[in-house]
């Protein structure tokens, strides 16, 4: 008697060929309905070429006398300055608030989940969106750019420094509470050694992530490169912005090159608080 | 006789007292710390007294973003749509032109002077922010949809094939290998050798990118490419700021969704195993 080996559906090459052609058509079917309801050519880019060609005839030859400007080396500073300050003062403020938003560490189940709902809505909240209510009160400049952006920080760390402790290995607090230790010599030595590595490591991620959001703030009015950049923009001279983007560019990719440096030497060598 | 040499204790780095060098060291550290603050407030013109003194004044001003206009919901669902359209669309076409680019930027398929080149490309892309890419585009093509698309599907294409081409070079040589012993020729290896291997991390890490784009796409908005992050700006220019709060209530409301609905299919994806 023969029996017959059914082959698992899913397997089959029919089926499978079905299923992949359905979600090609269907993806291309919503790419196609939402570039009808936006009203716009999916290849305006290809079929619009001139608008390109005309734009880099535009740009070049760059203007190159603004490397040599004090305006472009002054709104670099103030730029690296925004993203500094905000990753410094997100990453403290992140440092502490973890502390409170971490169940091994809070005080209480209601400080917890107090603090881990406000870093929420902080992670939620974006940083333009921050700023141009910060504008209110502090006016235009990099300064609302820089408190926006150490909000942002502070949620987008916050919860995930309080995880970190939260996973921290058990035992050396246990080793420390054994000899007696305070509650926060506890926390002193037996948690913070743990997680300081990978918070620094990750505090210059953030200052990678800053930078670019320090760019975009400044196109709001937050000052700095994107501020110029912007204008440049707007005001056609195409010269200029060839320079800036150039410009920033070489910034972002110095950034991340040093900012892979150090937390490539973090993870080998540690950092300690001693 | 004493043959046993006296332990000394301060020969070992370990064993020093706390006193000596490291507390210079730590001093040092943060002497440098307190100067690179003071000297990066001054160029970002933090002015604390003038905060204090106007604090109670711009908080009496942005207590109308405490009272969201309820009533301008109804006509912001449109923006709303568009918003998620922005970041909706550039994803799959951002997936789909980042896979053959991440092929050409893994050592295990091609060449290294292709990837290495590939891979320097890849930098130099993700060295630009959206917002960047934004402004150029509009300088081409004019305020509009069209350039937050193209501005975010370029920064998807960067990211998400750096990351793919990550995933593929971690594919576990030795399974490549006992393919290639099978005869299996070059396309065959990279059909039944990486490609299954690489699919989950393809799938999650494009769900994650979804949900970067819509954070960029309320942020490329109020620059001109519509949705509610144009509605946002446009408000605190009229200084409605009622209104303003209605939009980002609804931005915090999607985004919060866009994030949830991301975890929980990466979570499904990864059987609970989260990317992260």
């Amino acid at each position: 008697m023969s029996e017959r080996v059914e082959v698992p559906s899913e397997l089959m090459p029919s089926r499978k060929f079905i299923k992949s052609l359905g979600i090609f058509f269907g993806l291309s079917g919503f790419l196609i309905a939402a570039f009808i309801y936006l009203g716009t050519n999916p290849f305006m880019f290809f079929t619009e070429f001139h608008y390109v060609m005309n734009l880099f005839k535009d740009m070049v030859p760059l203007n190159t006398d603004l490397f040599a400007s004090e305006k472009l080396w002054a709104s670099m500073i103030q730029t690296v300055s925004m993203a500094f300050l905000g990753t410094f003062g997100g990453g403290f403020l992140a440092f502490i608030m973890a502390f409170f938003a971490a169940r091994n560490t809070a005080p209480n189940a209601l400080t917890r989940s107090a603090f881990r709902a406000f870093l929420a809505v902080q992670r939620v909240a974006p940083d333009y969106a921050i700023m141009l209510v910060i504008i209110t009160t502090v006016g235009f400049g990099p300064f609302a750019g820089t408190i926006a952006l150490i909000i942002g920080s502070t949620g987008m760390f916050g919860k995930f420094f309080a995880d970190a402790i939260e996973n921290v290995n058990k035992k050396p607090q246990e080793s420390v509470r054994v000899l007696g230790a305070t509650k926060a010599q506890e926390i002193r030595y037996g948690i913070v050694p743990l997680v300081l590595p990978s918070f620094v490591a990750n505090g210059f991620f953030l200052l990678e992530i800053n930078m670019g959001a320090a760019i975009a703030l400044g196109v709001y009015g937050g000052g700095g490169l994107g501020f110029h950049l912007n204008v440049a923009g707007d005001t056609l001279q195409y010269k200029d912005l060839l320079a800036y983007v150039l410009f920033i560019l070489v910034l972002m990719i110095c950034i991340e090159r040093t900012s892979d440096f150090f937390r490539k030497r973090i993870f080998n060598k540690g950092v300690t608080l001693k | 006789m004493g043959s046993i040499a006296q332990f000394d204790s301060s020969q070992h780095e370990a064993l020093k007292p706390y006193g000596s060098n490291k507390k210079w060291r730590l001093l040092g550290r943060f002497l440098f710390v307190v100067v690179l603050v003071g000297l990066t407030s001054w160029q970002v013109e933090v002015d604390l007294v003038t905060l204090v003194r106007d604090l109670p004044e711009g908080l009496d001003r942005s207590k109308d973003f405490f009272n969201p206009l309820f009533s301008a919901i109804p006509e912001l669902i449109g923006p709303a749509f568009v918003l998620i359209l922005l970041a909706l669309i550039p994803t799959p076409i951002g997936v789909f032109l980042a896979i053959p680019v991440s092929f050409l930027a893994s050592s295990n398929i091609v060449p290294s002077w292709v990837r290495n080149t590939m891979r320097t490309l890849i930098t130099i892309q993700r060295g630009i922010p959206e917002i960047v890419v934004m402004v150029l585009m509009t300088a081409a093509f004019g305020l509009g949809a069209y350039p937050g698309i193209m501005a975010i599907t370029i920064g998807s294409i960067g990211m998400l094939a750096k990351l793919f081409a990550d995933a593929i070079e971690e594919v576990d040589e030795k399974a490549l290998e006992s393919l290639e012993c099978t005869g299996a020729t070059k396309w065959q290896v990279v059909r039944y050798g990486i490609i299954p291997e690489v699919i989950p991390t393809i799938i999650s890490t494009s769900i994650f990118r979804f949900e970067i784009n819509m954070r960029q796409a309320g942020l490329l908005g109020a620059v001109g490419a519509g949705g509610l992050g144009y509605e946002l700006s446009t408000s605190m220019l009229a200084l409605e700021y009622e209104r303003a709060a209605a939009v980002i209530l609804m931005l915090l409301l999607l985004i919060y969704a866009a994030e949830k609905l991301s975890d929980k299919l990466r979570s499904i994806i990864f059987k609970g195993d989260d990317l992260k």
